[in-house]
């Protein structure tokens, strides 16, 4: 039975996966579409890089602990 | 703060730190659920590390936030003005000023998902001590477990409602960390000295932990009480004219805690004490613990606890 647990860690890199997307996606959109009352230095794109970061992260952790994965 | 140096290593750091790592409900379902000893040893000097980290969490970011924001921030109780911001609202205000869409989303994702899990683990608290401890030993003995689950679900209900309640207590204090130190205070901190007693000193009785518990309960509560009806006595609860709210609360910890452990203390001497087959598993000095040398250096709880202890100094030398 054991084999069939699908590993927490593999829910929270989904998570992260699933943000970081979302994070970097509206980062980029303000990259192209600036808006009307952007938040104080918003020149600097934070959503790009955390959410670049987020994503990178989720995607090592849903990777690693992929459910069925051989080594498990 | 007004807090006397005494305050700090007595109060803050014995009575309120010590109190909240071995009596806090937060703290000890988590370490009951473990597998083992080590684990529970481990969750504990793991959640320590991120303990210390709270300065560079909470208030650095409080600070950063006075110096930043293009409006003075006021205590709780002088807030609900318009265009009036209040220091519990430094964080949203933050946040609100530098995360954009997405980020501010994933900010208050975080703040509610802390709120959830303290107030879960504080619920669920509610429920355990109510109907395990006094409504199942007291009131109803003899009923089936679905009875029991339906009392804890009803009971879990009106946790939340209590908890939305005592919310409202809050305004009366300067910030939300006054008000938890100040409950914390009246129960966590007598807690603490009745059961390191219990479990370090085979002599403790049950008669002396039930009166040392009390006593210090009812000690603090007076002080506050005393503190609240006439402001002038804090000079005298905290061993300074200067002392604020806070300093109040970490100096009826530390006299909460004395009256405890004097009264667990003088009582043990005059009653009659358990055998000591009675208490096995209880007793540090008559409990078996899990022998820990067939692992690695680094993976003892040991380790651990001394890299903490090593980091603890250094703050302590760094930040005085």
């Amino acid at each position: 039975m054991r084999k069939h647990f699908i590993p927490i860690w593999f829910f929270i890199g989904s998570l992260l996966t699933i943000y970081g997307v979302l994070i970097l996606g509206s980062g980029i959109y303000g990259l192209f579409v600036p808006p009307s009352n952007p938040v104080v230095m918003s020149h600097l794109h934070i959503g790009i890089w955390w959410g670049s970061g987020m994503l990178l992260l989720g995607l090592v952790y849903v990777v690693r602990f992929r459910p069925n994965r051989k080594d498990m | 703060m007004g807090v006397h140096w005494t305050g700090i290593v007595f109060g803050w750091g014995l009575a309120i730190s010590f109190g909240y790592w071995t009596t806090d409900f937060l703290v000890v379902q988590r370490v009951m659920a473990a597998k083992d000893l080590r684990s529970a040893q481990l969750g504990t000097v793991i959640g320590a590390f991120l303990k210390m980290m709270v300065p560079f969490i909470v208030i650095l970011p409080g600070l950063l936030a006075l110096a930043v924001l293009p409006f003075h921030l006021v205590p709780e109780n002088q807030g609900g003005l318009p265009n009036v911001h209040t220091y519990n609202e430094a964080l949203p205000l933050m946040l609100a000023r530098y995360c954009g869409p997405g980020l501010l989303g994933l900010g208050v994702t975080a703040l509610v998902a802390g709120f959830m899990s303290g107030m879960a683990g504080n619920v669920t608290a509610f429920t355990t001590v109510w109907t395990y401890d006094i409504y199942k030993p007291f009131i109803r003995k003899q009923a089936a477990d679905s009875h029991y689950v339906s009392m804890g679900r009803w009971c879990s209900l009106l946790g939340v409602v209590v908890s939305i309640g005592t919310a409202y207590l809050v305004m009366n204090f300067s910030s939300i960390i006054v008000y938890a130190q100040a409950v914390f205070v009246f129960f966590i901190v007598p807690m603490f000295g009745t059961v390191i007693l219990g479990m370090l000193w085979k002599r403790t009785t049950p008669a002396a932990g039930f009166w040392g518990l009390l006593a210090g309960i009812v000690t603090s509560f007076a002080l506050w009480a005393w503190v609240k009806v006439d402001p002038g006595a804090l000079r005298h609860v905290a061993f300074s004219e200067h002392a604020k709210d806070m300093a109040e609360n970490v100096y009826r910890a530390m006299w909460s805690l004395i009256v405890n452990v004097v009264v667990t203390v003088a009582v043990s001497l005059f009653t009659k004490p358990k055998p000591e087959h009675e208490l096995k598993g209880l007793v540090y000095g008559f409990t078996e613990l899990a022998p820990e040398g067939h692992f690695p250096l680094f993976r003892r709880p040991i380790t651990w606890a001394a890299a903490v202890a090593v980091g603890f100094v250094l703050l302590n030398v760094l930040f005085w």
